[in-house]
């Protein structure tokens, strides 16, 4: 009477399209005796039944290809062949750009580092210049100017001619080793 | 079958007549170029005749057939994105579906209602999820039926039946599309 009386769900109509063995034993008598649902049944199969047709109508053949002999056609190859050609240009042109850049980037290094050597040296050159013509002369042209005197052939030989050295007596020291002269 | 098997292009090449018309609508039916469908067409055929000898069970060969074109479709599709995202897109083809149906079509009626019908399609697929939307089409498009599915999918019939309860519970639930479907003669 239960199988006669209660129709199928809506998940056992999807599930006798998929499948009728996956539903119940009473399901599957049940359907078999209901006009009702073996009616939503074939209306569902049929609408599903009519998607397969309809997309193999809309879908017409062209004969078919010699499986061995390959033939692309004209267009195809072109936008393959464009594509493929841009392709290896770009690449080819990263490779320029990598190498080249990398070449002149090298040379810009060592040209700085020459110019930063250079002035370095130029700058030691310099400061020796000061320095050897303070040992030479240590009184600065000015002062030579402001004294009237050339004091420029004054050296460590005529400061002992002038003021020759004694020997001490105890601790008695030159005086102009004392600072007095 | 087993001629083929043994490298006997004849043979091959009489089974690749057999199936051509299945394997071309079923890449049609993904990729929707006439041309792009064409060359697919031809590179499942050349694979298949390099390949058929690891076949184990000859009477599997349509749903390995199917299995060899759904990767040439996937591949085809790669590099269609690859093309895309480098600027080197297809030129839109004048064949597509729709255009396809209409130029052929016998009547201006027939013609419109291809059309609508590929709209339709359209959006009830969109719905689906990847595998689901697989599925729905090799069983109801591609008229596959469950055991092949599982074969072609690389998955057990249950997982199978269960992605397709679930496209036909959207399909149920989609309205417009059956009306559309019911009003069909």
């Amino acid at each position: 009477m239960g199988s006669q009386t209660k129709h199928l769900t809506e998940e056992q109509i999807t599930w006798a399209i998929i499948d009728e063995n996956e539903l119940p034993q009473m399901a599957k008598d049940h359907l078999v005796r209901c006009q009702i649902c073996s009616r939503k049944v074939e209306s569902l199969t049929s609408s599903l039944g009519k998607i397969g047709k309809l997309a193999a109508e809309s879908v017409p053949v062209p004969p078919p290809r010699p499986v061995f002999e390959r033939k692309k056609s004209k267009q195809r190859s072109i936008v393959f062949s464009w594509g493929h050609l841009g392709l290896s240009a770009a690449l080819a042109g990263l490779l320029v750009v990598v190498v080249f850049g990398g070449f002149q980037i090298n040379q810009y290094r060592l040209h700085k580092r020459i110019a930063a050597v250079t002035r370095e040296m130029e700058m030691d050159m310099s400061l020796m210049a000061e320095v050897d013509d303070l040992i030479e002369n240590p009184l600065p042209q000015i002062y030579e100017e402001i004294s009237g005197e050339d004091i420029s052939g004054v050296g460590a030989d005529f400061m002992d001619f002038l003021i020759p050295d004694v020997t001490p007596v105890g601790n008695k020291q030159p005086l102009h080793k004392k600072g007095l002269v | 079958m087993s001629s083929a098997k043994k490298g006997d292009a004849e043979a091959f090449a009489f089974l690749a007549r057999y199936y051509w018309a299945p394997i071309y609508r079923m890449v049609y039916h993904r990729v929707r170029s006439r041309m792009d469908a064409e060359d697919i067409t031809q590179d499942v055929f050349i694979t298949a005749f390099k390949r058929v000898k690891s076949l184990n069970e000859e009477s599997k060969f349509r749903s390995w057939l199917y299995t060899v074109a759904i990767n040439r479709v996937r591949d085809h599709m790669r590099k269609r994105k690859l093309l895309n995202l480098m600027g080197f897109s297809a030129p839109k083809q004048a064949d597509d579906i729709e255009q396809q149906g209409i130029s052929e079509g016998p009547n201006a009626f027939e013609k419109v209602l291809r059309k609508d019908f590929w709209n339709e399609v359209e959006n009830f697929l969109s719905e689906l999820s990847r595998f689901e939307r697989e599925v729905f089409i090799l069983r109801f498009m591609d008229q596959l039926n469950i055991s092949e599915i599982a074969e072609v999918m690389g998955k057990g019939q249950s997982t199978i039946k269960t992605h397709l309860y679930r496209a036909l519970k959207k399909f149920r639930a989609e309205p417009r599309f059956r009306t559309f479907l019911e009003g069909i003669e």
